[in-house]
């Protein structure tokens, strides 16, 4: 008979403890998803990038003091940043800019802030210098443009305009609209 | 054609005179050192020059280089206007030192501010000398001032005299002038040339 109380007093508080239970479980939110960790990049400072033409031949150099690698992007971000444009057979140019974003896949680089572009050539044309605050210029093709006012010294005229597109490799620079020019000999 | 000469003398030397220009779409060669530009404006001082086109050649305009403007060119130095299909202007020392156009014929106009009297002028050649203020004309030139048409082959015409008289040229045409006094009779008279 003792057993048999015994018995039953265990399995009346079983039963409530699987009552209460039941209970807290209900009254619980729902558990949040397991976030993954955010997903990391690399950086480097001091890096250098190159880029060659169809034949295999070294045409750009670019130095950037730091380049972040954005996750999920195509891109690379890079800071102070100075590139060397050496086409084969052609007046070298040399770019640098605060910031800019280089394309992976198809090498681009968006220069942004501060950009200047020089040539010095060698073969008696005249020096240009290029002054902005975009650009994007492809290796690939040469070209170089901006939709923003640029800035620009050639032999004794200082040119200031809307819009630029110029293949450097075609030696001709196209400025877009509202032409200012001073001669400053 | 028309030709001035600017003396660097008769400009000043301050930032109010550089050479200012302005233009729509512009094409820069580095190859051949050359600009050209759609819709050009180009002022000095009291020049101002506008053309449908320009090429400009060399970007060493410190020492020498030409502005050869094509289409409806316009010179105005000060009150005085001349319109040409073509032109070419030349820069040396940073200044516009002179200019050549030509046109079928070449037109010039002035009004005087003060007294509202229009002269009107044509010829197959000009030369205006900015410090004299004054204009040659060569060949079949013609000038019409009031009631007065003054022709010939050689005449220079004074701006600030609002005088016409005879140049240095000997020319079979010689001299002429005719005086309107009503629209259906006209009179001719040929005076001695000053």
């Amino acid at each position: 008979m003792r057993n048999t109380v015994v018995m039953i007093v265990l399995a009346i508080l079983a039963a409530a403890t699987w009552l209460l239970t039941w209970q807290r479980q209900n009254d619980a939110p729902p558990a949040e998803p397991v976030v993954d960790a955010e997903v990391l990049g690399y950086y480097a400072r001091g890096a250098r990038l190159s880029h060659t033409d169809e034949q295999g031949r070294l045409t750009t150099r670019i130095f950037a003091e730091r380049l972040d690698e954005l996750p999920g992007d195509e891109r690379l971000q890079l800071t102070g940043v100075e590139v060397d444009y050496r086409p084969a057979d052609e007046t070298a140019w040399s770019l640098s800019a605060a910031s800019a974003q280089y394309a992976r896949e198809s090498a681009e680089l968006d220069l942004r802030g501060g950009v200047e572009v020089r040539t010095a050539p060698s073969d008696g044309s005249a020096p240009v210098t290029i002054a902005t605050e975009s650009l994007l210029f492809s290796p690939d093709t040469s070209s170089a443009e901006t939709d923003e006012a640029v800035e620009i010294h050639v032999g004794d005229w200082q040119l200031r305009a809307v819009g630029l597109r110029t293949h450097l490799k075609e030696h001709t620079l196209e400025l877009e609209s509202q032409v200012h020019g001073t001669l400053a000999p | 054609m028309l030709a001035f000469a600017l003396p660097a003398g008769a400009q000043d030397t301050t930032g109010a005179d550089e050479l200012q220009f302005t233009s729509g779409p512009l094409v820069l060669d580095r190859q051949t050192n050359m600009m050209r530009a759609q819709a050009p404006r180009i002022t000095q001082g009291d020049v101002h020059i506008e053309a449908d086109d320009a090429l400009a050649t060399g970007f060493e305009f410190g020492e020498a280089g030409e502005f050869r403007l094509t289409g409806n060119v316009l010179l105005q130095i000060d009150t005085a206007v001349m319109h040409a299909s073509s032109a070419v202007f030349t820069v040396a020392d940073g200044r516009l030192s002179r200019g050549e156009l030509e046109g079928s014929p070449v037109s010039f106009s002035d009004t005087d501010a003060a007294t509202r009297r229009t002269v009107t002028g044509t010829a197959g050649k000009m030369s205006y000398d900015y410090t004299a203020r004054t204009l040659r004309m060569t060949g079949q030139a013609s000038v019409q001032l009031d009631t007065r048409e003054v022709s010939g082959c050689d005449l220079i015409y004074d701006f600030r005299a609002e005088r016409v008289t005879s140049g240095s040229a000997d020319c079979e045409a010689g001299f002429r002038v005719r005086v309107r006094r009503e629209p259906e009779r006209e009179t001719a008279a040929p005076p001695a040339p000053q």
